[in-house]
């Protein structure tokens, strides 16, 4: 089923979620990757394969330099032409988190699977394959202006509460996640692993005060 | 697909579901009956493929009635389900090929009996779900089709100690908080609860709506947590 990724839009920047398999060490985490100060990419599915249409397709035959808009059409255009050439089989997807030159927020995701392609633009969240859970949490806590920090803890809320949910299915690949953002000025940075576990436990207390307030939210009024 | 759940309260069962019908001529439909009582203890309900779902509940309640000596506890009646499931959607997908229609593999149907297994003396719930039809068996809840957000909410919000009372509300509030995101799941509720002293009950519509109606200032009140939570 590949990672989980979770991405929210604000108004001062884009919060992104990855499932990786280890926490806040960019250099091994391969399924998100800065292409340029403004743009970044990650992948889900086969990972494999991901890593190869990057190196193969993306980097040689994609001007990288260029905005968010310009990458992805371009990249549309040389991901279809692969896997019709190399016939492949396996579902790939990218998403591409970004700016505009003019300062716009963009998510655009490429998805191909069963000999099919499609490109989609989100707002004002993404997800790397179809979450309830996330969509029913954005849903109930987004507002339009969310600080770029919330939009961090929401994703990282949402990862945690999706994987606890989708435990007992064989859908998991990995344990950690990683929490990425890019501010339209100040462009992409990582969120280091002190910083995530900050964020966790923060979400547990969260996560407990919930319960709590919630726990006489169904005796009977008399 | 649809939300369908069994759920356990200390002193019964709650069965529920939304009403909103999938695949073929019922798509878009809210009017779809996938509830029935099958003896005085045990009621059947299924989801996803509208058509042959309905024929399956149908058929087994036909089925008990006309062996009651055999079919008269839980159990024999759940080892007879299984069989009569996979036999009408197998006529049901015969005739969907003879029409020149194909089925998608993810279109499914699904089964949950649940009910007083005199027995054991407990609620059992079994499920079955095409294409293979194999029963499972479950201690606790069951949450099926489109189950994710009701699995979210039931984490923070079920309780061991629940009574029957208090579980048909929560159920009412499963269904209309995944409506919110899920246009698969809708229109009206159907509930029943399963209970030692009154056995399998099901809630007319007059009586979910009072409940829906309790429930709005509930509705308000989660949202509310739920951002105080996330200012915190």
């Amino acid at each position: 089923m590949g990672n989980m990724i979770i991405a929210i839009q604000t108004l001062t920047g884009i919060a992104i979620a990855v499932e990786s398999p280890h926490l806040a060490q960019p250099e091994e985490t391969p399924n998100i990757i800065p292409v340029n100060p403004l743009t970044v990419l990650a992948y889900h599915e086969t990972l494999p394969l991901g890593e190869q249409m990057v190196e193969t397709v993306l980097r040689p035959q994609v001007d990288l330099d260029s905005d968010i808009i310009s990458i992805a059409t371009q990249a549309d255009h040389a991901f279809r032409k692969f896997v019709a050439q190399e016939e492949v089989q396996s579902p790939i997807g990218f998403l591409f988190f970004g700016y505009t030159p003019k300062g716009e927020g963009t998510m655009l995701g490429w998805f191909y699977a069963d000999d099919q392609t499609r490109t989609t633009r989100f707002f004002p969240y993404c997800t790397s394959r179809p979450n309830p859970v996330v969509g029913y949490l954005v849903k109930k806590v987004y507002t339009p202006d969310i600080s770029l920090t919330k939009a961090l803890e929401l994703a990282a809320y949402a990862m945690t509460q999706s994987k606890i949910v989708l435990a007992q299915r064989p859908t998991i690949e990995y344990e950690g996640f990683n929490l990425v953002a890019i501010h339209p000025e100040r462009g992409f940075f990582w969120l280091d692993k002190e910083a995530i576990e900050s964020i966790v436990k923060h979400n547990e207390e969260r996560d407990r005060a919930l319960c709590i307030k919630c726990a006489d939210l169904f005796l009977n009024e008399r | 697909m649809t939300l369908a759940m069994a759920l356990r309260a200390y002193d019964g069962l709650v069965l529920a579901t939304d009403s909103r019908a999938t695949g073929g001529a019922h798509q878009s439909e809210d009017t779809s009956e996938k509830f029935l009582q099958v003896n005085r203890d045990t009621g059947v309900m299924t989801y996803g493929l509208a058509v042959p779902g309905y024929a399956g509940i149908s058929r087994l309640v036909e089925t008990v009635k006309s062996k009651r000596e055999e079919l008269t506890y839980f159990r024999p009646i759940a080892e007879a389900a299984g069989s009569v499931f996979r036999a009408e959607y197998k006529e049901w997908l015969t005739s969907q090929k003879q029409q020149g229609h194909e089925i998608p593999e993810e279109l499914k149907v699904g089964f949950i009996l649940g009910g007083y297994d005199s027995a054991t003396n407990q609620f059992s719930i079994s499920h079955w779900e095409s294409p293979e039809f194999q029963e499972r068996q479950y201690d606790g809840d069951l949450l099926a089709a489109q189950w994710h957000t009701a699995r979210f909410l039931l984490n923070k919000l079920f309780y061991p100690e629940i009574s029957v009372a208090q579980l048909r509300e929560l159920a009412v509030f499963l269904l209309v908080e995944t409506a919110i995101t899920e246009p698969t799941v809708g229109g009206p509720l159907q509930l029943a609860t399963i209970t030692l002293g009154q056995g399998f009950q099901r809630l007319h519509e007059k009586d979910i709506n009072e409940i829906l109606q309790r429930s709005q200032k509930r509705f308000c009140q989660f949202r509310k947590i739920l951002l105080e939570v996330f200012a915190l």
